[in-house]
């Protein structure tokens, strides 16, 4: 009953015609930029955050809610079409969502990312408002060996279940995870792999490795003319709409997505890559059991999209009630939160009850007016990358650039983006999977952070890795991955052959 | 013909595609890409690369403390993964030189422009000398200008049109509205006149 009563507080004071206004002007410019490879939602949130400055606190928050949404669609949409994800969370959406809208479907692809967002979003506005507390609860008591586990079952069930060869993936994983050990040791101070270099020592940020291997990457590749773009093809209003099957496959999908993705969004970490991996590969397990091959599926779009929303639900929890953040998307708005002289925390529900359900609500607004805005005109986003390709490519370079330097105002960073533009490029002429060197560089600082802090705990013993249940059960999890590769790879072989005529 | 120039083959897939298209569609009769030495070595020689490259890694590793079980030092870490990483890298050479040698590169390659690519990485490498001493102006008209005239564009007024809208609206927008802080080509003219 309170819950209902807060709810329409938040409701009453959310839908002035302000607020909506300017979670709708959110929406189209975060959309507008974040179709371009190269601005996700972090880089883009950094910028735009000076535009909320002048507005009300409520407002300009609605506004911010709003331009992350239309971002992570902007980001959907450069991930789909151009398999160009700015972020590594979007990655998911660039391997089956690609291949989709490849062959020929981009329309039903990017609306059905667009659905699974807004499931994701539902679902995890739902746990947010009620079981945040319980949830957070449990987090808190996760222990550095449990978040050890957690990274090492990351790594094993990437590199097992993603295509391709299974060493390749490893070389990838290990190299994003030796590049995020470039730096200040986290516990030592050391100065590590710098050479010198004052820049070095503040390591290397995930967003310009991310920039570089996708977005740069993928300007090279078209430059190169080994990249086609079928999938930049006119998009009609008529084609832009899923089929009863698609809705049928996707909506399960979301919904097993959301699931997944809540629970993995609490805990700190870099999680929302995790859940949206975990719900990729459930999808495409899935669809192996029911007798599928290697095509592309619906479930495998909107599944790791609901996740991905989900879980930035979950990290909502955790920004709101400890007043931390473990993205960089929640740290983005956590800075937003403060430019207006609010400081979420143990106390911001007490003292800040109303906005507190204002932001619950205008997490609701966005994802509805993500579909009501942003869907119907897929078509006119489409317009935007349809710009010729010299055109294209040069603002891209420009944009990509601007882009990783307004991350830490760092022209160091946009060095980064250049140099692993070129490994990016490499990785996909020798069949390296460029999305594990991204989560290897997320997962590589969280594996050695609670991997020492874990020993040292334990004064060095390794047992403490299996005598608390959590832990146990990871690593368990991720031997059995490792001892069932070949059974995997095994059955995968007899079904390419029982299709051979 | 230039590079981005479609043959008369390019059009029909264009009119299938779109416009996007028509400077991307390899030119006709080009031939299928064929396993050649590089497919057959290159795999492996990457992978041998990346392995020596992970020796490096090792040998700095090994400079920083490597401490006690109880309290690991900062160089255990590193070492671990140069160890993973060496591993990894030589499981992939011996795999790739069993594997048959198969065309390199993304689907659809079938003609590769080398000039575009350098080109880019050319005008990437001048946006970021050229910002801080020429300012944000300066520096996109010349990325813009060296990937325009990399990629095939020979008309002078499309490049200077492009060039100059695209990096006007971009001061615009990224330095004068939302206040990046990049050196403002306008303030660096205005303190020099």
């Amino acid at each position: 009953m309170i819950l209902a009563s807060d709810l329409g507080q938040g409701l009453s004071l959310a839908l002035t015609g302000r607020n909506v206004l300017a979670a709708a002007a959110g929406v189209t410019l975060g959309t507008t930029f974040g179709i371009f490879p190269g601005f996700g939602p972090t880089t883009l949130i950094a910028i735009l955050l000076g535009f909320t400055v002048g507005l009300p606190a409520d407002t300009g928050i609605i506004m911010l809610v709003g331009i992350y949404f239309g971002t992570q669609y902007g980001d959907s949409i450069s991930a789909i079409l151009m398999r160009a994800p700015s972020e590594p969370n979007a990655v998911m959406l660039a391997l089956d969502g690609h291949e989709i809208a490849r062959a020929g479907r981009p329309g039903p692809a990017l609306s059905v990312a667009a659905l699974g967002s807004f499931v994701g979003s539902l679902v995890g506005l739902v746990g947010l408002a009620l079981l945040a507390p319980a949830l957070g609860h449990v987090a808190v008591y996760l222990s550095t060996a449990d978040y050890t586990a957690i990274a090492v079952l990351g790594i094993v069930a990437l590199t097992v279940v993603s295509r391709g060869s299974w060493w390749r993936n490893l070389v990838a994983m290990f190299v994003g995870v030796a590049l995020s050990t470039v730096g200040l040791d986290p516990i030592a101070g050391v100065d590590r792999f710098t050479f010198g270099h004052l820049q070095l020592a503040q390591g290397i940020a995930v967003a310009p490795v991310a920039i570089g291997v996708f977005g740069f990457a993928e300007v090279l590749a078209i430059a190169a003319g080994s990249t086609d773009r079928r999938a930049l093809g006119r998009i009609a209003f008529a084609d832009i709409w899923p089929t009863r099957a698609d809705l049928g496959e996707a909506l399960p999908a979301a919904a097993r997505g959301a699931a997944i993705g809540f629970p993995l969004g609490v805990p700190p970490g870099p999680t929302l890559a995790v859940a949206t991996y975990a719900s990729y590969a459930l999808e495409r397990a899935r669809s192996r059991k029911r007798g599928g091959g290697g095509e592309p599926v619906m479930a495998a779009v909107a599944g790791p999209k609901a996740a991905d929303e989900a879980a930035v639900a979950g990290h909502l929890v955790t920004m709101v009630a400890l007043g931390l953040a473990f993205s960089p998307v929640t740290a983005m708005l956590l800075a937003g939160l403060e430019l207006h002289g609010i400081q979420p925390g143990p106390l911001f529900i007490s003292q800040h009850g109303s906005l507190f359900w204002e932001i619950v609500v205008s997490v609701l607004i966005g994802s509805v007016l993500l579909l009501v805005i942003n869907v119907p005109l897929i078509g006119v986003w489409v317009q935007l990358l349809r710009t010729p390709t010299p055109e294209l490519l040069g603002a891209l370079t420009l944009f990509m650039l601007t882009g990783a330097y307004s991350i830490r105002n760092s022209t160091w960073d946009m060095w980064i983006v250049l140099i692993m533009g070129a490994v990016g490029y490499a990785m996909r002429v020798f069949g390296y999977p460029p999305a594990l060197l991204v989560i290897g560089v997320v997962l590589g600082s969280v594996l050695e952070v609670n991997l020492r802090e874990a020993l040292a705990a334990s004064q060095g013993s390794l047992t403490t890795f299996v005598d608390q249940p959590v832990s146990t059960a990871v690593l368990g999890a991720s031997l059995l991955l490792l001892a069932g590769r070949p059974v995997w790879r095994a059955a995968a072989q007899r079904r390419a052959d029982r299709l051979q005529p | 013909m230039s590079a981005t120039e479609p043959g008369p083959g390019a059009v029909t897939a264009s009119v299938a595609a779109g416009p996007a298209e028509e400077t991307l569609a390899p030119p006709p009769h080009s031939p299928a890409p064929q396993p050649g030495r590089l497919a057959r070595l290159g795999p492996p020689g990457f992978a041998l690369a990346v392995a020596a490259a992970s020796v490096g890694y090792l040998v700095e590793a090994l400079h920083y403390a490597r401490g006690t079980s109880a309290s690991p030092g900062p160089g255990v870490f590193p070492q671990l993964v140069a160890a993973c990483l060496i591993v990894s890298a030589l499981g992939t050479a011996v795999t790739s030189l069993r594997a048959p040698a198969r065309p390199l590169g993304a689907p659809g390659a079938g003609e590769r422009r080398r000039v575009g690519p350098l080109a880019i990485v050319v005008a990437a490498a001048v946006f970021i000398t050229a910002l801080q001493t020429f300012g944000f102006f300066v520096g996109a008209l010349a990325v813009l200008v060296i990937v325009e005239l990399g990629t095939g564009v020979r008309n002078p007024f499309r490049i200077a049109l492009f060039a100059i809208l695209l990096a006007l609206v971009s001061q615009l927008i990224f330095v004068d509205a939302l206040g990046l802080k990049f050196f403002s080509t306008f303030h660096v003219l205005g303190g020099s006149l």
